[in-house]
């Protein structure tokens, strides 16, 4: 019997190596292993022989049963993991296929511009004020030293709503409101971005509606030093470290003196059609605040000394990214704006 | 403005100046050169003389001519119709660059003849083609007699080395639209010597014209007489001046009008004399009758415009333009010069209306006119009417005079300058500024009085001597340094930081931030006019018809904004943009997102569903962003509100309500419109932001969380089909009390097994005791309370 026993050993491990299916090796394991199943011969067998030989002899057959049961075990183990590779497989897919999307939107760039503004001036301890965009003629030219009939009103050709209503020319109302505002007369430092309006026809370098920051400060001992470091400050954030400011003579009703500020192209003076040939590229336009400003803000000019810097933000996001055409920053075109998703 | 270099160069010395320097240092001191032209672009020319001129052999219309040019004689094709031996012609030698034309010239064959240069006209040198005559524009320049054959200097024998600058004025500085103030100007940038010509009033006789005004719009009138002149043409050098600043040459009278006008600022007028009806001129404002001008056309006068009188008869719109039957002819011997100061702004509303802008009216209206030099400006033209028109006899001058006698003193030290500045200006620095500028001052004890010329009328305060101080000396002398002020960051104000939490957001969703147009069109403007009764606000002198009316909501904005790329083939389009918004009632500020054919979808993975609820979520989102739960808002149907309107889907969109107002509405845009701005499907939202701003968000309130595990039990009921689900949700919550954590829908079902007129609404309850573990007796008892509730108020019945 033991010789049996041994042959079917020798059977079932010759017999499980040729299987290659679950389902097979789960047939033959019933055949071999269960109650009526291969074993079943050996247990009856097990009853005829002498008590004595029974222990011994049932420790055998339950040693090659185990070692068969382990052996089945095994192979079932090897073939799950066989068919789950071959599962696992077929499931391959096409990593390069672009992924779900999740793409974030972009901030348009001129608020971008601004709010890069914004960030330098905020640490100063600047604040944001904003006005309304349909002015009174008081706010946008009386305040501001532009009487009417003076000759800058013809700088800022104006779209009119009533004789003395207007879509703001620039965002330096918001000074005159400012100003007034504050009862006290007490130090002023502010930051104005909006959008102003001029009676222009849209082409590549005009647009009838366009976007402009002011700064304004006003305390006693400001000087055109602290101008010209503000300045300075600026053109470096925005523009790099690298660069230098040149301030030139102009005129806008509301400074004396009044500058128009270039910073240093990065051709390094050697000429390039972005600056003209002449190293600089204008930026922006500023100046000390003008006597008559002050004093119509309620101001006492031999006190009180201030400067305000003007930034055209389309200018300066046109600079900045290189954007040939003003168009570009009001038609919304998602080729130009999604370029931008990068700066938050 | 443009100015010919050379006509400068006669009263101020530039010499050393490079053009570069010029215009840079011109730039820094204030006035910016947009433009450099030089009058003609050759090298390598010569003057030559056509020595013999025969038909070329193989050529109709060819020359083959020998020209002698001093040092060699040339053969030289020429195919210009006036080629002829004997003339002086303009040699370009081989080698020569004619910019103009981009042509070098080499030696070669003209269809086999040999041809070693070309005889140019002035257009092939590049001068302006305004500036020539017919014949000058078709054919070769032909020299006068005088010409130096072998000169190779030919610009300069033709006045045409000359550089014409186009340099921009701000208004303060109109002054220098005169040559001869813009003269004295570049005399103190560039710290060199004027000179301008002394004017003397050589007059010889008594004046019979007597004048006077009955308007304040004229300060000023003068009338000189001059008798026994001859009209004939100017001289060349007048006439090439004039025709290098726009101005075309007539006859010597007026031209020298015109250019004692162009040197000084100060309109003139000249009346034939013979032709006026009195010797009385009387200045007026309150004519109303139409006028011949002398360009043939008729002006109709209105009350307040200016007119000079004489007799009854208006002869000159007043600073404007003349008459026709007082204007020079060739035949007028004897002249009535006016000079003259008139309202500016007058003459510029008056000008608008008329659609005319002559010089003069352009010159008072911008001050160009120094007021106390206009009596030189009436002797400087009557000496030249003497020197180049025979004038006989020079009157007089005769005036009416109300100026204000108006000399501007300032008062300034050079402390105050340096305080200003933050520089360190010596007093002999600041003298030099004074002095470079011609100011007359007094120095003393570091304090100035400057006097002002009367030309310099920008100038009126201590600030403004300032300004002139750094402009002269340099900007770069002013330090770099920081204000001392306090820098304690004051941050962002509530409003400006919830804008940017909603950016943020919105942002991140992946929609792309936009910024349009505040006008629009009047049509756009009423077809998106739905949601309220406030008027609109409208420009008075719209540019064009596109750009009229101030949007009070971005909806057509938006959506014009999404047909821009769909045009372009960028189908999907999810934008959103917060700006203000205006009627006569109020400013306000608005959202908006718009999304177009999907969010984040690409054509391969587009499972996405692009509906209302894709829409109210990202409402919901931003609710609860801001704090606000959903005990505060609700959605209704839009139509419920809006009833008559295209512009939403009827059946797809809602209002949202915060505290039971409405603060927007969200939905899919109405296929009509769609239609109308020609766009594929979209979804359209708008906010009230200025009120959503002003909401007060709900506080947090921690709440602790139960140590109970929670129980999910599931209901599906059969209701009316038209029910909404909310109510069946409300219905639950309040039933199921404190214990009932969340009820959420899992499935709305209508179709097979379900009664027509009615839907299956699966949801899922969560139950949870922060005391206990829930048991089924428990929950059961709920359970039921629940379903009873939503069978008496929701007439729900639970599916089988």
């Amino acid at each position: 019997m033991l010789e049996k026993l041994q042959e079917l050993k020798k059977e079932v491990v010759q017999k499980i190596q040729t299987i290659t299916q679950a389902k097979a090796l789960q047939e033959y394991k019933i055949e071999i292993l269960s109650k009526k199943g291969a074993f079943s011969y050996f247990m009856e067998e097990l009853k005829k022989v002498p008590n004595e030989e029974k222990p011994s002899l049932g420790q055998k057959i339950n040693e090659v049963k185990v070692q068969l049961t382990s052996l089945f075990e095994e192979k079932e183990n090897e073939l799950k993991q066989k068919e789950l590779k071959e599962k696992l497989e077929k499931e391959r897919i096409d990593v390069t296929l672009p992924g779900y999307q999740y793409q974030t939107g972009s901030k348009h760039p001129m608020n971008i511009v601004i709010d890069e503004i914004i960030q330098i001036f905020l640490p100063l301890g600047y604040k944001v004020e904003e006005g309304p965009e349909v002015e009174q003629d008081f706010y946008n030219f009386e305040c501001l030293n532009i009487p009417k009939n003076h000759p800058a009103r013809d700088m800022q050709d104006t779209f009119y709503i009533t004789d003395n209503v207007l879509l703001r020319t620039h965002t330096s109302p918001v000074q005159a409101r400012t100003m007034e505002k504050n009862k006290e007369k007490t130090p002023i430092k502010i930051l104005c971005p909006g959008k102003v309006y001029r009676r222009d026809d849209d082409d590549a370098t005009h647009s009838h509606q366009f976007m402009q920051l002011e700064a304004l400060v006003i305390d006693k001992d400001i000087t055109m030093a602290n101008l010209k470091a503000t300045l300075d400050l600026v053109a470096k954030k925005l523009f790099g470290e690298k660069r230098q400011i040149r301030l030139r003579a102009s005129y806008f009703p509301f400074t004396e003196p009044s500058v128009e500020v270039d910073v240093s192209c990065t051709c390094n003076r050697k000429g390039c059609p972005v600056c003209k040939d002449t190293g600089w590229i204008e930026i922006l336009g500023a100046g000390m605040v003008h006597p008559n400003v002050l004093k119509m803000g309620g101001y006492d000019p031999s006190q009180y000394k201030g400067f305000a810097i003007g930034f055209g933000i389309d200018r300066i996001t046109m600079l900045k990214y290189g954007i040939d055409d003003i168009r570009h920053l009001y038609n919304n075109d998602l080729r130009v704006i999604t370029q931008f998703k990068k700066e938050r | 403005m443009k100015f010919s270099l050379n006509l400068i160069r006669q009263y101020v010395d530039l010499d050393g100046i490079s053009l570069d320097v010029f215009c840079e240092k011109c730039s820094l001191a204030g006035f910016e050169i947009e433009g450099v032209y030089p009058m003609a672009q050759a090298t390598n020319l010569v003057i030559g003389k056509v020595l013999s001129c025969k038909a070329h052999p193989n050529s109709d219309h060819l020359h083959v001519c020998e020209v002698d040019v001093k040092d060699t004689i040339l053969q030289i094709v020429c195919g210009a119709p006036n080629v002829r031996v004997g003339i002086k012609v303009i040699v370009a030698l081989v080698g020569a660059e004619l910019k103009a034309k981009n042509i070098t010239i080499q030696s070669g064959k003209i269809r086999d003849v040999v041809s070693n240069g070309m005889l140019c006209s002035l257009v092939e040198l590049g001068v302006d083609e305004n500036l020539l005559s017919e014949e000058q524009k078709q054919g070769i320049e032909i020299l006068n007699e005088d010409a130096v054959v072998g000169n190779h200097n030919v610009l300069a024998y033709l006045g045409l080395d000359d550089v014409m600058i186009d340099m921009s004025v701000t208004p303060n500085r109109n002054d220098v639209l005169a040559i001869y103030s813009l003269c004295k100007e570049l005399g103190a940038i560039f710290d060199r010597k004027v000179k301008i010509p002394e004017i003397f009033d050589n007059y010889d006789g008594d004046n019979d014209f007597i004048c006077d005004s009955i308007t304040d719009k004229c300060r000023y009138f003068s009338i000189r007489s001059i008798r026994g002149v001859d009209v004939h043409p100017s001289p060349l050098w007048m006439q090439d001046i004039l025709k290098k600043h726009e101005i075309k040459p007539i006859n010597n009278v007026i031209d020298i009008g015109n250019y004692v006008t162009l040197m000084t600022g100060q309109p003139l007028h000249m009346y034939d004399a013979d032709q006026l009806e009195t010797k009385k001129y009387l200045i007026k404002d309150q004519v109303e009758e139409k006028v011949l001008a002398l360009d043939d056309k008729e002006y109709q006068i209105q009350k307040n415009d200016i007119v000079v009188t004489n007799g009854n008869k208006v002869v000159c719109i007043a600073g404007v333009i003349g008459d026709n039957s007082t204007k020079i002819t060739e035949h007028t011997k004897n002249i009535a010069l006016e000079a003259a100061l008139f309202d500016g702004y007058q003459i510029a509303t008056s000008c608008k209306r008329y659609g005319i802008l002559t010089v003069a009216a352009s010159n008072f209206s911008k001050k160009v006119v120094d007021e106390y030099s206009i009596s030189l400006a009436s002797a400087m033209a009557a000496n030249l009417l003497k020197e180049y028109a025979g004038a006989k006899s020079i009157s007089k001058l005769n005036c009416f005079d109300h100026r204000l006698a108006k000399v501007q003193e300032i008062e300034i030290t050079i402390d105050e300058i340096n305080h200003y500045l933050a520089t360190h200006f010596t007093e002999k620095e600041i003298t030099s500024v004074w002095q470079r500028l011609n100011f007359e001052y007094a120095y003393h004890d570091s304090s100035y009085v400057v006097k002002i010329p009367t030309y310099r009328n920008d100038i009126s305060l201590k600030a403004d001597l300032i300004e002139e101080v750094v402009r002269l000396l340099g900007f770069e002398n002013v330090p770099f340094s920081y204000p001392l002020f306090d820098t304690q960051e004051k941050g962002l104000t509530d409003i400006q930081q919830k804008r940017n939490l909603i950016k943020n957001y919105l942002l991140d969703l992946g929609l792309n931030e936009t910024l349009s147009y505040t006008l629009i069109s009047k049509s756009t403007a009423l077809y998106y006019d739905v949601f309220d009764h406030d008027d609109f606000i409208v420009l008075n002198h719209p540019l064009t018809v596109e750009k009229e009316y101030l949007r009070k909501n971005l909806m057509p904005s938006l959506l014009q904004t999404i047909a821009y790329n769909q045009a372009r083939k960028i189908e999907q389009v999810a934008i959103f943009e917060m700006s203000n918004v205006y009627s006569q009632q109020n400013e306000g500020e608005k959202l908006a997102i718009a999304i177009s054919n999907g969010l984040n979808t690409t054509q391969h993975f587009n499972d996405r569903k692009v509906d209302f609820y894709m829409i109210k979520g990202i409402v919901e989102g931003l609710l609860a962003l801001f704090g606000i739960d959903a005990t505060r808002y609700a959605f209704e149907n839009f139509d419920k509100y809006y009833p008559k309107q295209i512009l939403m889907h009827p059946g797809k969109s809602a209002v949202l309500k915060i505290n039971g107002q409405i603060f927007g509405f969200l939905g899919e845009v109405h296929p009509q419109t769609l239609q109308r701005e020609n766009l594929a499907p979209t979804l359209y939202f708008e906010l009230d932001l200025k009120k959503f701003m002003e909401l007060k968000t709900n506080k947090i309130k921690y709440q602790p969380i139960s140590k109970f595990p929670p129980v999910n039990r599931d209901i599906a009921l059969l209701v009316k089909a038209d029910l909404p689900v909310i109510q069946l949700i409300k219905t639950i919550k309040k039933a199921g009390g404190s214990l009932l954590q969340k009820v959420e829908v899992f499935d709305v079902y209508q179709g097979e097994h379900v009664q027509s007129e009615y839907k299956s609404v699966a949801l899922t309850m969560t139950f949870v005791d922060s005391t206990k573990t829930l048991l089924d007796a428990d929950i059961q008892q709920i359970f039921n309370k629940i379903y009873e509730a939503c069978q008496k108020e929701c007439q729900a019945e639970i599916r089988k």
